[in-house]
C-alpha cells in the first residue's frame, strides 16, 4: 500500500476513526495489527523479516536491561547487529556483493560463477533495519532505557507512516510517544491533512511530471542531446526532492492527524549554501543516524588530520552504499564525501576572500554563488545517483559538459516537449506546480508547510485548496510511478 | 535538531475543539462537490492529452458502420520501409471487398482479451457488423505476450468498459491513485511467471524483458524472444484461449459470424532457431486451439505454416509482420473464407498459390 492510493485514502481514515474511538489500552494493539496490515499489503511474507528483526532486537534490549557485564552486553550488541545487518545484506547486498567477486576474479582469471540469490528487495528493509538499530545501541550506551513492553517495541518498528521510507525515528523520541494518551485535536488534525494534502501535490504532480521526462532520457542517454540530459538531470533533482521530501510530508502528516511527532526530513534543501549545508537539510533523520551512530563513535571532530578526512569520507560512501546495492550509489556517496572534504579545506581561505568583499556583495552576491554552486555539485552528484550505470553517469557528464555548441541551437526543445507525452499548455502547468512547490517552500523559512496555509486568509486558503486539489486530479501522471526511495 | 521533546511537548499541550461535526461535514462535502465541477469544467475545457486520447480514438463508432470488422494486431496494418506495395493485409482485403468494405479494429498491440472487450462496439445500435474477423497470432497464447505492460492497452480497455464522461474524466486520477492500473500485469506478477523451454523452466517474464532489453537484435535476443513468444504450452485455461472462446460465443449469439484465422509464422527461422521443436511445440498449440474452437463448431483459418522465410520481416523475422506478397496471401485467404461463409463457390484460381515454393 503505498500513500498516493486510493486504499491509503480508504485505510487512514478507518485507522484514525479507529484510534481515537478505542481505549488508549488498546490502541497500541490497533496501530500495530493496521501497521502489520499496511506492510503485508505489499508483501505479505516479508512481514516475517520485521518480526524476526522485532524479537531479536526485544531480547537483546532485554538481555541488556539484565546484565553489568561489559563482555556480555558487548555480545548482545554484537548479535542484534549481526542480525540485523545480516539480514540486510542477504536481501539487499548478496547479489551485488557476488558480482563484484565474480568481476575480480574474472580480472584475476580465476573461473568464478557466483550462485545468484533471486529474491524481491524486501520494501523499507534499510529504514527499518536502522531504526531497530538506534533502539539496540542506544540501550547499549544507556540512553535508551529498555521496552519491556515486547507490543510498544513492535509497533516502534512497524509504525505504519514511517515504515517504508522514514523518517528513520529515534528510539527516545518515538516511543515515550506510544504511551502517551492523545485525545482528538481538530487543529492538529488539520494540520496534519494540509501536509498530506502538500506532500501528495509534491509527489503526484511535481515528482511523476518529472519522472515522464527523466525516465525515458536516463534509460538510453546515448540517444538524446547534451542539452536534453542536461534539463533531465535539473528534473530529476526537482524530481527526487518532490518524491521524498512528499513523502515525509505525508508520513509526518499522518502520524500527526494521530497525536504522533515525526523529525522533519528536510529543510529547504535546494538553498543550501554548500555539501555540508546541504546535508543538514537532506534527510536528516538519515545523516543524523549515521553522525551519531557512525562518524560520532569513529572519532567524530575529536579525530584530526588524515583519519578525519577518512572517516568522512568513510561516512559518505556507506550512506552511498545504504541507498542502493550499485557501484553508482557508492560513486554518489563518494562524491558528496569529496564534495564536503574539498568544502572543509577551502573554508579558511574562501571566507578571508569573502571577507573583503563589500558588505552588499556580501549579503546578495555571495550567498546567491554559493547556492548556484552547491546546487550544480549536487546535480552532478545526482547523475550517478540515477543512471543505470558507471559508465552511463560518466557519458552524460562527459556530453554536459563537452557537448557545449548544442547550447547555443534550439533543435532539442521539440524532442524534449514530445518525451513527456504532455499537451504545451500541460506541461506550462506543471512547470507553474513546480514554481508553487519552490515558493512556497521558501516563503516557510523552516517552519512547517501547513503554517503557510495556516496564515492565509480564509478566502485565500479555499483557493489553494482548490488549486492543489484540481492539480491533483488534473495533473496527475497516468502510470503507476513508485516512490524512490522504496528501492532503498 | 528538530526533534526536541519540548516541541513534541509544546505541540501536545495545544488542544483544539473545531467546528461541529455537522459543520464539518458540510464544509467537506461542500469542497468536494466544488473540486469535482470545477474539475470537471476543467476537463471539459482542456481535454487530456495524446496519450489518454490515443485509446479514446480507438473506439470510435465509424468502423462498426461496416458489415465486416477485422480484430488484429500490428501486422493488420503492417509494410516494411521501402515497399512500392504499402497497403496492409487490411487495406488490400478491403480493396478486395468493395462492396462491403472491412471496418478496423485494429492496431498495434492489440491482443485477444482487449477483442473481447471490444465486442461492447458491436453491439451498438447503429452497428451493421455481420462477420467479425478475428486475427489469432500464435504469440498472444504466451504469457510474455499477454502480461506485456501496455499502457496503451489498458487505456483502451478501461474506455470500452466504463464509457460515461464521469469515468473518463477521472481516468487519469484514478491511475494515479492506484484504483485502476495502467497495465495488465504487474511487475511482480510478471516476475513471478515462469516461460518454458524443453519443459524446464526458462526464465520468468520479467526476467525476459530485461535480458531482451540488454541484449537488443543479438542472435541470443531472438532465440529468447522465439522460446518467451512461441514455444510456452497452451491450455484451454490460457486467458488469451478464453478470451477468444468468449469473442466467438458473444459473436455467435449476436448473430454475428466469426471467422478466426492463425497468422503466419516463419517456421523456417524458427527451426533454425529451435530445431525441430519449433514447429512441434507450435502445431501442439495450435491443436489445442482447434479443439476447443471445434467444440464451439468453429474450424479457424489456419495460415500458421503457409509462408517461406523471404516474405516476412527482414529485421524482425519471428514477427508476424509481412511483406507484400505474404500480406497479399492472407488478403486473399480471408477474401475466399468470407466468400466461403457466404456460401460463393470459389474457383481454384481464386486465391494465388502461397509464395511458399511456388
Amino acid at each position: 500500500m503505498t500513500f498516493n492510493s486510493v486504499q491509503y485514502l480508504v485505510f487512514f481514515p478507518i485507522v484514525a476513526t479507529l484510534y481515537f474511538l478505542l481505549p488508549h489500552r488498546f490502541r497500541w494493539m490497533m496501530l500495530l495489527v493496521a501497521s502489520y496490515i499496511f506492510y503485508m499489503a505489499w508483501e505479505p511474507f516479508y512481514i516475517v523479516l520485521i518480526l524476526a528483526s522485532t524479537i531479536i532486537d526485544y531480547l537483546a534490549g532485554r538481555a541488556l536491561a539484565i546484565t553489568d557485564k561489559p563482555r556480555r552486553r558487548f555480545l548482545c550488541l554484537l548479535c542484534s547487529i549481526a542480525t540485523n545487518l545480516g539480514l540486510l545484506f542477504a536481501f539487499k547486498y548478496f547479489n551485488f556483493a557476488t558480482r563484484i567477486l565474480a568481476e575480480l576474479s574474472l580480472t584475476l582469471g580465476i573461473d568464478f560463477t557466483p550462485p545468484e540469490w533471486r529474491v524481491l528487495l524486501p520494501v523499507g528493509i534499510s529504514f527499518y533495519t536502522f531504526q531497530t538499530l538506534s533502539y539496540t545501541i542506544d540501550v547499549y550506551w544507556g540512553k535508551q532505557p529498555t521496552e519491556r513492553h515486547a507490543g510498544i517495541f513492535a509497533l516502534y518498528v512497524a509504525f505504519f507512516p514511517q515504515l517504508v521510507a522514514g523518517p528513520i525515528e529515534r528510539p527516545g523520541h518515538l516511543l515515550p510517544q506510544f504511551r502517551k494518551h492523545h485525545s482528538f485535536d481538530y487543529f492538529r488534525a488539520v494540520s496534519g491533512l494540509r501536509l498530506i494534502l502538500w506532500g501528495l501535490f509534491k509527489k503526484v504532480v511535481v515528482a511523476d511530471s518529472m519522472a515522464l521526462f527523466v525516465n525515458p532520457v536516463y534509460e538510453d542517454p546515448g540517444n538524446f542531446p547534451a542539452p536534453i540530459l542536461a534539463l533531465a538531470t535539473v528534473a530529476f533533482a526537482v524530481q527526487i526532492y518532490g518524491d521524498f521530501s512528499g513523502y515525509s510530508d505525508i508520513a509526518i502528516g499522518s502520524a500527526r492527524v494521530l497525536g504522533f511527532s515525526l523529525m522533519k526530513n528536510f529543510d529547504r534543501p535546494y538553498a543550501a549554501r554548500s555539501i555540508r549545508d546541504f546535508w543538514h537539510r537532506w534527510h536528516i533523520s538519515l545523516s543524523t543516524w549515521f553522525r551519531d551512530y557512525l562518524y560520532i563513535p569513529l572519532g567524530g571532530n575529536r579525530a584530526a588530520g588524515l583519519r578525519w578526512c577518512l572517516n568522512i569520507f568513510l561516512v559518505f560512501a556507506i550512506s552511498g552504499v545504504w541507498h542502493g546495492a550499485n557501484e553508482t550509489f557508492v560513486v554518489w556517496g563518494a562524491l558528496h564525501g569529496l564534495y564536503f572534504l574539498v568544502g572543509a579545506a577551502l573554508a579558511a581561505p574562501y571566507n578571508r576572500f569573502t571577507g573583503l568583499l563589500p558588505d552588499v556583495l556580501r549579503k546578495t552576491a555571495v550567498p546567491l554563488f554559493e547556492r548556484i554552486v552547491t546546487f550544480v555539485l549536487v546535480c552532478f552528484a545526482w547523475v550517478f545517483f540515477r543512471a543505470q550505470s558507471i559508465g552511463d553517469a560518466l557519458e552524460i557528464c562527459t556530453r554536459i559538459v563537452l557537448e557545449s555548441g548544442s547550447y547555443l541551437s534550439t533543435r532539442w526543445i521539440p524532442a524534449a516537449m514530445g518525451l513527456v507525452e504532455l499537451a504545451p499548455l500541460e506541461i506550462a502547468a506543471v512547470l507553474a506546480c513546480v514554481l508553487v512547490t519552490f515558493l512556497v517552500e521558501a516563503f516557510q523559512g523552516d517552519e512547517d508547510q501547513s503554517l503557510v496555509f495556516e496564515r492565509m486568509p480564509l478566502l485565500l486558503r479555499r483557493a489553494a485548496y482548490l488549486f492543489l486539489g484540481l492539480a491533483l486530479l488534473r495533473l496527475s501522471v497516468p502510470q503507476e510511478i513508485p516512490f524512490i526511495y522504496f528501492q532503498f | 535538531m528538530s526533534y526536541q521533546r519540548e516541541q513534541v511537548a509544546a505541540e501536545f499541550e495545544q488542544v483544539g475543539h473545531g467546528p461541529s461535526p455537522t459543520v464539518l461535514f458540510v464544509q467537506i462535502a461542500g469542497y468536494l462537490i466544488a473540486l469535482a465541477a470545477a474539475y470537471l469544467a476543467l476537463w471539459i475545457a482542456w481535454p487530456n492529452a495524446k496519450s489518454v486520447e490515443a485509446a479514446r480514438r480507438t473506439m470510435q463508432l465509424a468502423d462498426v458502420l461496416r458489415p465486416i470488422l477485422f480484430f488484429g494486431d500490428s501486422s493488420a496494418e503492417f509494410y516494411e520501409e521501402g515497399e512500392t506495395d504499402q497497403r496492409g493485409i487490411l487495406a488490400m482485403l478491403d480493396e478486395m471487398l468493395p462492396e462491403s468494405g472491412v471496418g478496423s479494429a485494429a492496431n498495434s498491440g492489440f491482443t485477444l482479451p482487449l477483442f473481447r472487450d471490444m465486442f461492447t462496439l458491436l453491439q451498438q445500435p447503429k452497428s451493421r457488423v455481420h462477420t467479425a474477423i478475428i486475427c489469432v497470432n500464435l504469440g498472444f497464447l504466451s504469457p510474455a505476450w499477454y502480461m506485456r505492460p501496455d499502457p496503451f492497452y489498458c487505456q483502451s480497455r478501461y474506455f470500452l468498459k466504463y464509457n460515461g464522461i464521469a469515468a473518463q474524466a477521472f481516468y487519469r486520477p484514478l491511475v494515479a491513485f492506484r484504483a485502476v492500473s495502467p497495465v495488465s500485469y504487474a511487475q511482480v506478477d510478471r516476475d513471478r511467471t515462469p516461460l518454458y523451454f524443453e519443459n524446464r523452466r526458462f526464465l520468468t517474464v520479467g526476467e525476459m524483458e530485461r535480458f531482451l532489453e540488454a541484449a537488443q537484435d543479438t542472435p541470443e535476443a531472438d532465440r529468447t524472444a522465439a522460446i518467451a513468444i512461441y514455444m510456452q504450452p497452451c491450455t484451454a485455461q490460457n486467458p488469451s484461449v478464453q478470451a477468444l472462446i468468449d469473442l466467438v460465443r458473444k459473436c455467435r449469439d449476436a448473430g454475428i459470424r466469426p471467422i478466426p484465422y492463425i497468422s503466419p509464422i516463419n517456421v523456417e527461422h524458427g527451426e533454425k532457431l529451435l530445431g525441430p521443436a519449433f514447429r512441434e511445440q507450435t502445431e501442439h498449440n495450435i491443436a489445442v486451439l482447434c479443439k476447443l474452437l471445434a467444440d464451439e463448431e468453429i474450424e479457424p483459418l489456419n495460415l500458421a505454416f503457409d509462408l517461406p522465410h523471404e516474405v516476412f520481416e527482414k529485421r524482425h523475422p519471428m514477427s508476424t509482420h509481412l511483406t507484400a506478397p505474404g500480406r497479399t496471401y492472407v488478403a486473399q485467404r480471408l477474401r475466399d473464407a468470407i466468400a466461403q461463409a457466404d456460401g460463393v463457390v470459389q474457383t481454384a484460381t481464386t486465391t494465388e498459390a502461397a509464395p511458399a515454393n511456388s
